[in-house]
């Protein structure tokens, strides 16, 4: 393979991979050709026009459903992505617990925990069988309770939790996300790991982590706005566990109120954004 | 209709192209002004297939890749002469109107 060819398929990752499967090669050969000799990349101005045609072809991938259903898969993004983190810092939880001398009890619970909400999480992406998710989240919500009332100075966790399986159940059906989502669920589900993993600078890189993915996901806006909405249930749902446990304390919601506006304002946005990008159709999905 | 969308719908009305004969169809058509960009092609193929004015005639094996032709639909046809036509007609505006001020000029020329 040429530099030429390489460069060339480099521009192409601008598209989406469905894109790429079907019409990659027939555009790299266009390219090759319409490319002067003896060059290892395109001219610029077919540099430009991949990238903003692969923008576009991104984001007429919205184009093929109703707002309705860009929403719930948004909403189920951000949902399934708070599960999926919960669920690794129970696992953590669990391998700090059960290798410590003490505090077996609890660490088996969190295991227990970390299981049933993974296997709801996966569920809920891959499975069209309302059933089978509601089995799984079912054992996974009442290990949650349990957890919940082993400590009850803090019971927003399991609060959001509940309400995040719940949710969960509601909105996997219809159009699933998609495998190319998995990299975001997987970066925030990776986020418990990366505070445990690095004692010190943990903290820096779980916060760093998560305002890279916000501010991308703002900017990606203009192309996609589901990632932007998706992002806003996530923070929402990380962050309302404090918020609930401050009320309860009598500490007020004062601290909350500018997180609050800052994720209530990306996700109109994001929605006013979706409604613009999605087909003008009410008929498929909801 | 946008100039990179005239000159693609125009560069068929000859033939099915591929995407490479598309771009120097375009070049040659327009003396070298018009060279479309590759992605703009592309982007443009995608809508005009949409729209049901280009189809796909045929794919073949190049050098190991595909490479597909694309000809006009009867609607596609129809909307580039129509273009082409209401195209003229702005045009004339300006040309007749050039000359019959020359017209106008060359009378007052005369009288003088």
């Amino acid at each position: 393979m040429t530099a030429l060819e390489r460069h060339c398929r480099l521009l192409l990752l601008a598209y989406p991979a469905a894109y790429r499967r079907d019409r990659g090669e027939e555009i790299t050969g266009t390219l090759l050709e319409a490319t002067p000799e003896g060059r290892s990349w395109p001219p610029a101005r077919d540099i430009r026009s991949l990238v903003m045609g692969g923008f576009r072809a991104r984001a007429a991938q919205n184009r093929r459903l109703p707002t309705a259903a860009n929403l719930r898969i948004a909403a189920l993004v951000g949902v399934v992505g708070y599960l999926a983190f919960s669920a690794i810092a129970y696992l953590w939880v669990a391998l700090v617990t059960l290798t410590a001398p003490t505090g077996r009890p609890a660490g088996w619970l969190a295991l227990a925990i970390a299981a049933l909400v993974g296997t709801t999480v996966a569920l809920a992406w891959v499975s069209s069988r309302r059933g089978a998710i509601v089995a799984a989240a079912l054992p996974a919500a009442i290990a949650v309770s349990l957890a919940g009332a082993w400590r009850p100075a803090a019971f927003g966790w399991p609060i959001i939790e509940l309400a995040s399986l719940a949710a969960a159940v509601l909105l996997a059906r219809g159009e699933r996300p998609g495998d190319r989502w998995l990299w975001g669920v997987g970066l925030v589900a990776a986020l418990p790991l990366v505070s445990g993993l690095m004692p010190g600078v943990g903290p820096l890189v779980f916060g760093t982590l998560l305002v890279v993915l916000g501010i991308g996901s703002v900017l990606w806006v203009v192309i996609d706005a589901r990632p932007a909405i998706a992002a806003a249930v996530f923070l929402l749902a990380f962050w309302l566990p404090t918020g609930i446990d401050n009320v309860a304390r009598g500490a007020g919601l004062a601290a909350g109120v500018p997180p609050l506006v800052i994720l209530s304002a990306v996700a109109a946005v994001g929605v006013w954004r979706l409604h613009r990008q999605s087909a003008r159709l009410t008929a498929r999905d909801g | 209709m946008r100039e990179p969308t005239y000159f693609v719908l125009a560069a068929l009305l000859s033939g099915p192209l591929h995407g490479y004969a598309i771009i120097k169809r375009a070049e040659e058509m327009s003396n070298g002004r018009v060279r479309l960009a590759t992605g703009t092609l592309y982007t443009a193929l995608d809508r005009l297939t949409a729209e049901g004015c280009v189809r796909l005639v045929s794919e073949e094996l190049v050098a190991g890749r595909v490479r597909r032709s694309y000809g006009l639909t009867d609607e596609g046809s129809a909307a580039v002469r129509a273009e082409a036509q209401r195209m003229a007609e702005a045009a004339r505006l300006v040309t007749d109107g050039a000359a019959r001020a020359r017209g106008r000029l060359g009378r007052k020329a005369r009288t003088a």
